[in-house]
Parts: structure tokens; sequence; C-alpha cells
């Protein structure tokens, strides 16, 4: 391992939280670069069949396994039923013809109704590929970094809860034991971390707020956290006094038009500095700031990001004791 | 009724109330009903605690005499999945029975698609209740929008399900495989026993056990939440913004709509900036700007000017994605809605964006 390491990536998981639309995936993606930049081995994992990081990439995911996308920066996905499906069918003594009997659909649904199941194998997964299971035997794990992008935060929220649910149900068993282990690796803040993504948005804000409270609820603390699509700052405090003059002084109207729109530009940008302080003040970490790329997501645009993410990672400090 | 779908982050939350306001500004009764986690429509609608009852939204200052009413509320899939249960059940034995059973408390609280399915459950609630003459829905959100026609057969399909019967050890859901099936069942739950532990199949038992009777009532139930939302009394509103993925789902959803022979009422693309026209000619800017006193006034108009074509970038794109859309969907109505700052989370907010809206859910069916 080589170079500076981001806090949040100083963990072999790092759990990618937020509102839908706040560009989950795109944060992943671009932290997933950033730790293969600093010469770790990075792997992005979403949790759904639809291969979003690849694609930014310009790449078509891989059937046989993870897709690379830069030197030491991979992708694949874990679909939890389906995961859970493979996970009840591998672990049948008999196998086969059990399957054929009942037909696949029957463990679906069976994968389906068990509670937190697929949560748990999806954890399961992901614990394995950052060499973290204690079950595993395997010494040396294929990942540095397991970067997941995850659902929507409640429906995160939720995964991450599944091994304390499972675990307080009681009960004996494999699973009961699977998740009294996975507790204890979610858990740990030397394992993993939460990084939550927010928009310079009011409500965006607001959930990744929620967010913070609901994991303090359960003695996490986000590991980073990240604001996404800021605007770039363009013009200075000082000059929006002869902005406003432009404005409003009888100037033709395309002139005063312009001066207009950039004073909504200043106003808004002040709206957004107010808000990272409120995310701050939500979450107690400073705020990550990244760039609005204007447009999809590129492997151009996510190499500015995952720059952006390493040169700002000196501003990432734990806060320091009083 | 108005169900509005779309992809997270398009403002669904935000225009589902908006429409609603906007309906009972126009004089009528209506409920918004929203599904969220984060509980933002309490936020956007400026009230707290927003919870499974409906309540009254004061309009002070944005109604006239002849304002209709707006209810909200914020669905509580639990709470609805145990009224069900509480109607459904044939004696308070079997209703304890399943209230009390984990495996019900798992498909009632977390399993993908139940939050659907109680969302349109809720809706049938309300259709019921003469307080309301209109009732707009916002979806909950989902990795796929789409998912949310397909969440009632679905639920009870897991419910019903062959697999949980089997496991169950109840011989009468092995069909005419019989024998056959009944000694892959027993293979099957021997392994599971050994996987699971034995507490989890014991409570799948009683969970089937205690659903007998309910079966039918169930699926009478979401037999009539497809028919509601296949018929004309449904109007579905397609939400989307400016961006590519948003856009994509539209289009996938306004597809599986079709394939349903339910035609969207109309499509709302929000955020869509306006263009402005030809920008300021760049030495009359750096004149002005000069006259105003700036300290560097070639290089501020350099990048007012910058703001301005990159706005105008912005609109020109954004344009060509509406006409696609209208393309696509002609002669459905799609309205556009400017981008507002702030962000709508004051009634004030939701009440512009009303404005915005001109009457687009009147123009559909419903």
């Amino acid at each position: 391992m080589t170079g500076a390491v981001l806090p949040p990536l100083g963990r072999p998981i790092c759990f990618v939280f937020g509102k839908g639309g706040t560009g989950k995936s795109t944060v992943a993606a671009a932290l997933g670069l950033a730790a293969s930049r600093a010469g770790r081995r990075a792997l992005v994992v979403e949790l759904a069949d639809r291969a979003m990081v690849p694609h930014a990439f310009g790449r078509e995911p891989d059937s046989d396994g993870p897709t690379e996308l830069a030197p030491r920066l991979y992708a694949t996905s874990i679909e939890p039923e389906v995961a859970a499906e493979e996970h009840l069918v591998e672990r049948l003594g008999v196998g086969r013809l059990v399957t054929r009997l009942t037909g696949g659909r029957g463990f679906r649904e069976f994968a389906r109704a068990a509670p937190g199941v697929p949560e748990l194998v999806t954890l399961e997964r992901i614990a394995r590929l950052a060499g973290v299971d204690p079950s595993d035997e395997t010494a040396d794990p294929a990942w540095d970094n397991v970067i997941v992008d995850c659902p929507a935060t409640g429906h995160a929220l939720a995964m991450l809860a599944a091994p304390e649910q499972v675990a307080a149900a009681g009960g004996e068993g494999p699973l009961a034991e699977l998740a009294a282990r996975l507790a204890g690796v979610i858990d740990d803040p030397a394992i993993a971390g939460v990084v939550l993504v927010a928009l310079p948005r009011e409500l965006a804000v607001g959930e990744a707020g929620d967010a913070a409270d609901e994991l303090a609820r359960r003695g996490i603390s986000p590991a980073g956290v990240v604001l996404n699509r800021v605007a770039a700052d363009r013009f200075l405090p000082a000059e929006r006094d002869p902005l406003e003059r432009v404005a409003t002084d009888g100037a033709a109207p395309a002139v005063a038009a312009a001066a207009s729109m950039a004073i909504e530009q200043i106003v808004a940008r002040a709206a957004e500095v107010a808000l990272r302080a409120e995310l701050t003040r939500r979450t107690g970490l400073p705020a990550l700031e990244l760039p609005d790329l204007a447009g999809p997501p590129d492997a151009e645009g996510l190499g500015l990001l995952a720059e952006r993410l390493a040169a700002t990672a000196g501003a990432h400090l734990p806060p320091r004791r009083a | 009724m108005v169900v509005c779908l779309g992809a997270g982050g398009v403002g669904k939350t935000s225009l589902s109330a908006a429409l609603a306001l906007d309906m009972a500004l126009a004089g009528q009764r209506v409920a918004v009903v929203t599904i969220d986690p984060a509980r933002r429509l309490a936020g956007a609608l400026g009230l707290d605690g927003l919870g499974d009852e409906p309540r009254r939204v004061a309009l002070d200052g944005l109604a006239g005499n002849d304002a209709g009413e707006l209810w909200a509320l914020q669905l509580d899939p639990a709470a609805t999945f145990d009224r069900l249960v509480v109607r459904h059940a044939g004696s308070d034995e079997q209703r304890e029975r399943i209230l009390g059973n984990r495996i019900y408390r798992h498909l009632s609280r977390s399993v993908a698609g139940s939050q659907d399915f109680m969302a349109v459950e809720r809706l049938f609630e309300l259709l019921g209740d003469d307080r309301f003459e209109r009732i707009v829905l916002d979806t909950p959100p989902a990795q796929n929008a789409v998912d949310f026609l397909d969440a009632p057969a679905r639920i009870v399909r897991t419910m019903q399900g062959k697999a949980l019967r089997m496991l169950s050890g109840t011989g009468d859901a092995l069909g005419p495989a019989g024998r056959l099936f009944d000694l892959g069942g027993q293979a099957v739950i021997a392994v599971v026993e050994r996987v699971t532990g034995s507490g989890l199949l014991s409570e799948i038992r009683e969970f089937v056990g205690a659903f007998e009777g309910m079966r039918e009532g169930f699926a009478e139930r979401a037999g009539e939440i497809e028919e509601l939302l296949g018929s004309d009394r449904t109007g579905f509103v397609v939400i989307a913004d400016a961006s590519p993925a948003a856009l994509a789902d539209a289009r996938a959803l306004i597809d599986r709509l079709e394939e349903r022979e339910i035609p969207a009422a109309a499509a709302v693309m929000n955020r869509i900036p306006e263009a402005a026209g030809p920008g300021p000619a760049p030495g009359e800017l750096r004149d002005a700007l000069t006259g105003a006193g700036a300290a560097d006034p070639a290089d501020l108009a350099a990048r007012v000017l910058d703001v301005w074509n990159q706005r105008e970038r912005a609109a020109g794109a954004a344009a060509a994605r509406v006409r696609e859309l209208r393309e696509r969907l002609a002669p459905i109505p799609v309205v556009t809605i400017a981008p507002l700052a702030p962000e709508p989370v004051e009634l004030t907010g939701i009440a512009e964006l009303a404005r915005g809206l001109d009457g687009a859910p009147e123009r559909g069916r419903g």
C-alpha cells in the first residue's frame, strides 16, 4: 500500500448511504478510484443488477467476475435475494434433487420470507470480499477496500440492522451464528464505516441527518460525509453590489438579466454554504465537497472527483479532543 | 385518485404535495399520502410528526373562500398491514397469533414490496372515507420505480406461496405432484431446519397455520387493488427531471403502464431550466459593470457570461429531453416545472410548485 488514505477508506468496508438521486453510485465509484490511485486494490459493489458503475467507465459488466475499470479498481454486483437463494441451495445436503423437485421459485420465496436472510447473506459476501469474516480461512483478501453502493437510506439501515435483529431473535443454528458473527464485524469501527452522501438541498441534508441519528442510536458514527454536486464559487462577495446595481439601474434588458442570473448564483451558493454547515451540525463531521459534474459521470469526471476526494482528505481528520 | 411514480430524487414527494394543494385550492377535499422513512412530506408541508392518520393542513394565506381542504398523512405500512389482518381475522385468537408471529412481522415490516402493497391498501381505506374527494399517492423510494405496479401481486404470492406452505408441512400445498413433492418437501424441511435452526421453521409453520382461512380474503383484496390501479378512477402521473437516468426510468414506467393498457394521465418534468435567450453583448456588460464600480469589470463580465452560457446549454439539453418525452407521450400532456431556489420545503414553496403545475391533473383521468 502506498500514498495517503482517506479516513473512510482506512477501513476495509465502506457503506455508501444516501437518499435516492444524491449520486451514491458516483461517490462510491469515485471513492474506489481514489483508493486504487493510492495503491490499494478496490472493489465497488452494487447491490442490484444494474452495473451503473461499469457503465460510468464505459464498460460492460463481466459475467465471470468483477469487472476491471482501472488499474486496481474493479466493480461487481450482489443481488441480495439471489444471493440468499444461492446460499440456501449451496448448503443443501441434497442440493440439485431438491431444487428440481421444488422448483427454483420455491427457494426464492423462502429466501424472501426468511427474516433477514438476504441481508445477512449479502453482508457475509461483503465481509468475505474484504477478508474480514472470521470464519473465512483465506489469509490474503483479494481487496483492500470494498465500497458498497447501498440502496436508499431506509433499506440500507435495515440491511445493517439485520445481524443484530436476527441475533436478538434468538434461536440456534448456522443463521443465528452467522448473524452473531456479522454483528461483530459491522459494528467494528476498525472494519466497517458508513459514508453519508447528500446534495446541497434541504431535503437531502435532512435525510442524511436522520440517517446519522439512526446510526448513532445503534452506536455507529459515520466515517465520512460527502456533499455532492456543489456549485463552483464563481463570484466574490464584494461583486454582489455592482451586480445588483447593473440588475436594477436601467441597463439594457439582456445586461440586467445576466447580472440577475449571476446574483441568483451568489444567493444559491450562500444557501449551499449554509446547508453544508447544517450537514456538519447534524452528522458531527465536516462534509467533503464534490463539484457538480454537469452531466452524467464518466471516467474523466470520476477522475476529477477522486482527485478532489484525495485532496480534501486533510480537511477530514477526526475532531480534536477538547 | 392520482398515483405519482418516478425515480428517487426527482422531487416526487414535493410534487405530490403540490398536486394535492393545486386540487385543494381549486375547491376539492384532497388527501395526500406519502411513504417515506425520512418524513420529507412533513417537512415540505411545514408539519411535524405527520402520522398514519390524515391531518388537516392549514392553508392560511393561500386559499380564497372557495378553497377546499388539504389533508396529509404519512403511510405506516406496518400499521396498515396490522389493520388488514384485524379486518380479515376470523377470531381474536387468530389475530393475535398472526400479529405476534415473527414471520408476519418480518413480511409486514421489511420485505421489499410490502410497503408498495400497503401504500395501495391505504389508498383503498381512504377511498371509503367521505372526507376526501380525491387522493394523491406519493410512491415509495425504489431501486426501480416500476416495481410499484407489481407489488400487490408479488406480496400475495409470497404470503400464499407454495414454499411457505411446503415448509410448514401442510400437505395440501403440494398439489398434483403430491407424493413426489412430499418426499422433496420433507428433505427440504430437514435441511432448512439444519441451516436455520428450529425456531424459524416452527414460526413459519405457525404463521401459515394462522393464515389459513385468511388467504381468500387477502387474495380478494389484492385483486381489488389491481383492478383499482387499472380502472378509470386512477390516474398515473409520471415524474422525472432532466437527468438521463430519471428520464430512462420515466420511459420504462410509461412502457410498463402501456403494457397494462393504462395510459399515464400526465407527466411532469421537474427542475427544467428555462432558456434565457441570446446573452448580452460582452462590451455592453463590461461597461455596465465598470459604471457600477466593479473592481475588475472585464473578468467579472467574462464570468457572468460563462454562467449565462452554461445555463443556455443546460436549458438546451433539458429542452431536448422534454421534446423527446413529449413525442413519446403525445397526446398525454407533459408539464415542465422550472427549478425553484430554494428548494420548496414550506407550504409557500409547495404553492409555487402547484402554480407551475397549471391544472395538470385535471387534464388527466380520474
